[in-house]
């Protein structure tokens, strides 16, 4: 009985509009928007952001593995698993894996950790998949690549939708790809992709899938289909005989995107937002052949449904008001940099050293006078009393604006970059940055929460930090 | 706890112009400031005993000041401390010749920072680092006082328009008085318009509420009092130097408003402890104060308790704080006209406090001032007759009650100095002035002891011509 004991999705605020794109390549407009990751945002803050929505009410320390899946993950050469591990506050002792390579990446990353559960080498894992991907300028690549992250956690306690079965099949082809030379995703002739690559492979292992469990297509409430864009997605459920109306999971291409390795995940969580004990749920993913998986909701699907809902994500949006600015927050075009002291190379060794206060969010709580501090001080800033201190976590306090700036000498690739001081009732102050705002609504007495995002990237190596934003509601 | 009170007197200044000085470089500002001050004081290098340097990025160690100097083997200091580092330069060299470790002392504020090619301050990863973590803010220096200014905003019901004019005023007055110091860092005038619709560099705060990024050196000689007047006749004496350094809390601790400096508060508390001042806005006749940006010279004002919490706007709308009203600052242009060489900023805020006090800032002469030395001089003038015994002439008769008053002004000139991190500011203390119809009077009396005096002289010229 393993499965699905808690999800979550996050979508980033931001979206451009793709007759935004056509406006300025000069090409007729397409339909719709893509999500995109704002510009302190990459795979590794977003399936952060998505884990937490994911954790909300569990322990990380009770967590046995992370796996982390992406095609986009910040380092060819550094574990972001790992990162994410530490940020989350998980035991060192957990187990942490990149998955990469292909699009099923993050299902691939599913099957190991049902693996993983069911051989008792970890209670629960941890899988987040998240994506960033580039398509060249002017190509048709970038209109449909959207930005998006989504964790599950699979475990055998308190399941909300157990896996019945997995299908796998691999195909060499070479239909989309990025080679370690290219920071863009390409594409071979379309309609080869389209009836060769997906078009051929994903039916294939879901026909073989339904044949090895004896299962038909009216047997499911839902089928997530992984797929580049609506109209193979259409065309895929329907050769499958799924009915398009009320069997197969939207993959909100025309809201966010193709959202690559995150697809199968995401849609996996607006389906299971939507399901109800009893219901059947078919997941296949594509990218050098297909993992399908099967699933039974149960009763426990009521009570693991995330805090912030896919649905919320897609009613909470900014709109990015150029394709400019989308340009400068993907480093696609060289910027003339500011006319201000170029900033010094972090010490890895300085970093390494504030990991509990910079990844973890983590202040201390004076155990003699009760005051919460951030960062983390040996002497207490109110009653002087040295080395007294618990642990203390700001990560998910909300707290209020205490002032602000818009500071336009203050670096930032989405400037003015906002400065503020948040005061958190229960105690303590923060002087961050402040993210994903519109300058229009900040004010004092503002209620904000904190985001854990890049701070800098200076001499190849990434800083994250936490900053704060508006709650994330729908209004 | 013995005081630096009457201690320690200055004798030499010098300073050279603020501003993009592409031609001098750091140690060519370095020898015209301290060449400056020596002739000022009539010294020669050798006489110097020990020298504080102060500088913030420009350089290390205190060969900085000893190789363009060729200063004789003598102990130096290099002092860092950010925006006082002037101030603090001052202060070590004043405690120095106070405890009689040297007699004469130099301290020498420099900063070259338009070699850089950036036209904002150098890098403030150096701050970062003092935080302990490279995980903190990406701010600006104007984006961390605008802070106050949304919070000063909020707090006394300002709207963001009305606030930008209020603190707009106090950029337009330090440009006036800036237009009138030739060695200012720019000398235009400006108008509370331009302020209000100039550029946002971090909202609230425009162009013209930041001060000029500038190259510069200022320099101080200082000896002990006792001393002083060996050098000259009107040495600037030092009635207190304060300097008060906090935990940096306001960034991590709610407790703190947003609308005050703790620091310039206690160091001002302190320094009127010292000097003996009970009321500052009365007493202090003229003050220079870092004025980095628009809002903190505002929120200075109440700090230094010139104005109360919340009404200095009130004061800066009634011009009590111009060249004309009852307390002149920055009368030079402070930080924002004449510039801002971080390192020597302290020591240029008591080089035009020093020229004010001597009579000699010219066309800016703070009123305040001038009036309270020419009434010193009238009272000196006014008895001057009668107190000269074996005078063959006849006393002049001004009314008694005219040369009462004169005496009034006469007593008690209180002088001093102080400075801290990040504020470092410098002022004098003196009685307070006579009113304007007070000093009229005082003319009138003095204009008919003259007419007196005139009416004694030709009766004595016209009895000498007659005689034998």
């Amino acid at each position: 009985m393993t499965g699905i004991i808690s999800y979550g999705g996050y979508i980033p605020l931001y979206r451009l509009s793709r007759a935004e794109i056509a406006k300025a390549w000069g090409v007729n407009a397409p339909q719709g928007e893509k999500a995109v990751a704002s510009h302190d945002e990459d795979s590794l803050t977003m399936s952060v952001a998505a884990a937490r929505n994911c954790l909300e009410g569990v322990d990380p320390k009770s967590i046995g593995a992370l796996y982390f899946a992406s095609t986009t993950s910040p380092y060819r050469e550094k574990q972001t698993a790992a990162t994410i591990a530490a940020v989350l506050g998980m035991d060192r002792e957990a187990f942490t894996a990149d998955f990469s390579g292909s699009l099923r990446a993050g299902t691939n990353a599913i099957k190991a950790a049902l693996d993983a559960v069911n051989s008792e080498s970890a209670s629960s894992v941890l899988v987040c998949a998240a994506e960033c991907r580039l398509g060249m300028p002017n190509g048709s690549n970038e209109m449909s690549f959207g930005d998006a992250a989504a964790a599950v956690l699979i475990g055998n306690a308190g399941v909300g939708a157990t896996i019945d079965a997995t299908y796998t099949v691999s195909d060499e082809i070479i239909d989309v790809y990025r080679s370690d030379r290219d920071a863009f995703v390409h594409s071979w002739e379309s309609r080869f992709v389209r009836d060769y690559g997906h078009g051929r492979v994903l039916p294939e292992a879901v026909s073989a899938t339904l044949k090895k469990c004896d299962l038909s297509p009216k047997d499911f409430s839902k089928t997530v289909l992984c797929a580049p864009d609506s109209r193979q997605l259409a065309a895929v459920a329907r050769r499958l005989g799924f009915d398009l109306q009320t069997q197969v999971q939207d993959s909100f291409y025309a809201q966010i995107g193709d959202t690559g390795t995150a697809q199968p995940l995401v849609s996996l969580a607006a389906a299971l937002e939507n399901s109800k004990a009893g219901d059947k749920v078919l997941l296949a993913s594509y990218g050098n052949g297909a993992d399908v998986i099967v699933m039974s909701v149960g009763e426990e699907i009521e009570r693991i449904k995330p805090k912030r809902t896919i649905k919320g994500y897609l009613e909470t949006k900014l709109m990015i008001p150029s394709y400019q600015k989308y340009l400068r927050w993907r480093g696609l075009v060289p910027i003339e940099p500011p006319a201000t002291a170029p900033m010094e190379q972090p010490s890895p060794v300085a970093l390494w050293r504030d990991n509990a206060s910079g990844l973890t969010l983590h202040g201390v709580k004076c155990r003699k006078c009760g005051t919460a501090q951030y960062p983390a001080q040996r002497v207490c800033m109110v009653c002087s009393a040295r080395d007294q201190f618990d642990d203390y976590s700001f990560a998910e306090r909300t707290g209020t604006i205490a002032t602000f700036s818009h500071d336009n000498l203050g670096i930032s690739a989405d400037p003015p970059n906002t400065i503020v001081a948040v005061d958190f009732p229960e105690g303590g102050r923060i002087t961050c940055d402040m993210t994903d705002r519109d300058p229009e609504e900040v004010r004092i007495g503002l209620p904000v929460e904190m985001t854990f995002r890049q701070l800098r990237y200076i001499g190849g190596f990434y800083t994250y930090w936490w900053k704060c934003r508006p709650l994330r509601e729908p209004k | 706890m013995e005081s630096i009170r009457d201690k320690v007197a200055i004798i030499g200044m010098g300073c050279t112009k603020f501003g993009e000085n592409w031609d001098k470089s750091t140690d060519d500002m370095i020898i015209d400031a301290a060449y400056e001050a020596y002739e000022d004081a009539g010294i020669e290098p050798k006489d110097i005993g020990a020298a504080w340097l102060g500088t913030y990025v420009t350089d290390i160690t205190g060969q900085m000041l000893a190789r363009p100097l060729k200063l004789d083997y003598i102990p130096v200091t290099r002092v860092e401390n950010a925006c006082a580092t002037g101030s603090d330069a001052l202060r070590n060299a004043a405690y120095a010749v106070a405890c009689g470790a040297c007699d004469i002392a130099l301290a020498l504020g420099v900063e070259k920072l338009k070699d850089s090619g950036y036209s904002g301050l150098p890098d403030f990863e150096l701050y970062r680092r003092q935080l302990n973590t490279y995980r903190t803010r990406t701010y600006s220096p104007p984006g961390h006082f605008a802070m106050m200014a949304t919070k000063y905003f909020e707090k006394y019901g300002l709207g963001p328009d009305e606030g930008k004019r209020v603190i707009g005023q106090i950029a337009v007055k330090n440009h006036h008085n800036g237009s009138l110091a030739p060695k200012a860092h720019f000398h235009n005038e400006i108008t509370v318009e331009q302020v209000v619709k100039a550029p946002i560099i971090a909202w609230p705060l425009g162009l013209y509420d930041c001060c000029g990024v500038s190259d510069g050196a200022a320099a101080a000689i200082v000896t002990r009092a006792d001393l002083a007047k060996n050098f000259r006749s009107d040495p600037v004496y030092v009635k207190s130097l304060q300097i008060s350094v906090g935990p940096l809390e306001g960034y991590m601790n709610p407790a703190y408003d947003w609308v005050h400096v703790e620091e310039t508060v206690r160091a001002g508390r302190a320094a009127y402890a010292e000097a003996g001042i009970r009321n500052p806005r009365e007493e202090i006749s003229l003050a220079e104060v870092h004025d980095c940006f628009s809002i903190t010279e505002l929120v200075i004002m109440e700090d230094l308790q010139f104005s109360p919490r919340g009404k200095a706007p009130e004061d800066v709308a009634a011009g009590f704080f111009t060249l004309e009203g009852g307390l002149p600052v920055n009368t030079d242009g402070g930080l924002k006209c004449f510039g801002h060489p971080i390192g020597a900023s302290g020591l240029r805020m008591m080089y035009e406090v020093y020229k004010q006090l001597q009579g000699k800032a010219e066309q800016r002469q703070a009123w305040v001032v001038r009036r309270q030395d020419a009434a010193s001089a009238l009272s000196s003038s006014a008895t001057r007759n009668r107190s000269t015994e074996g005078d063959p002439r006849p006393p002049n008769h001004p009314s008694s009650e005219g040369q009462e008053r004169a005496k009034m002004w006469r007593r008690g000139s209180w002088r001093f100095y102080f400075g801290l991190p990040p504020y470092g500011f410098h002022f004098h203390k003196k009685r307070p002035g006579p009113s304007k119809e007070e000093y009229l009077s005082m003319l009138e009396d003095y204009r008919r002891n003259l007419e007196d005096e005139v009416q004694v002289v030709k009766k004595e010229i016209e009895e000498i011509k007659k005689g034998p």
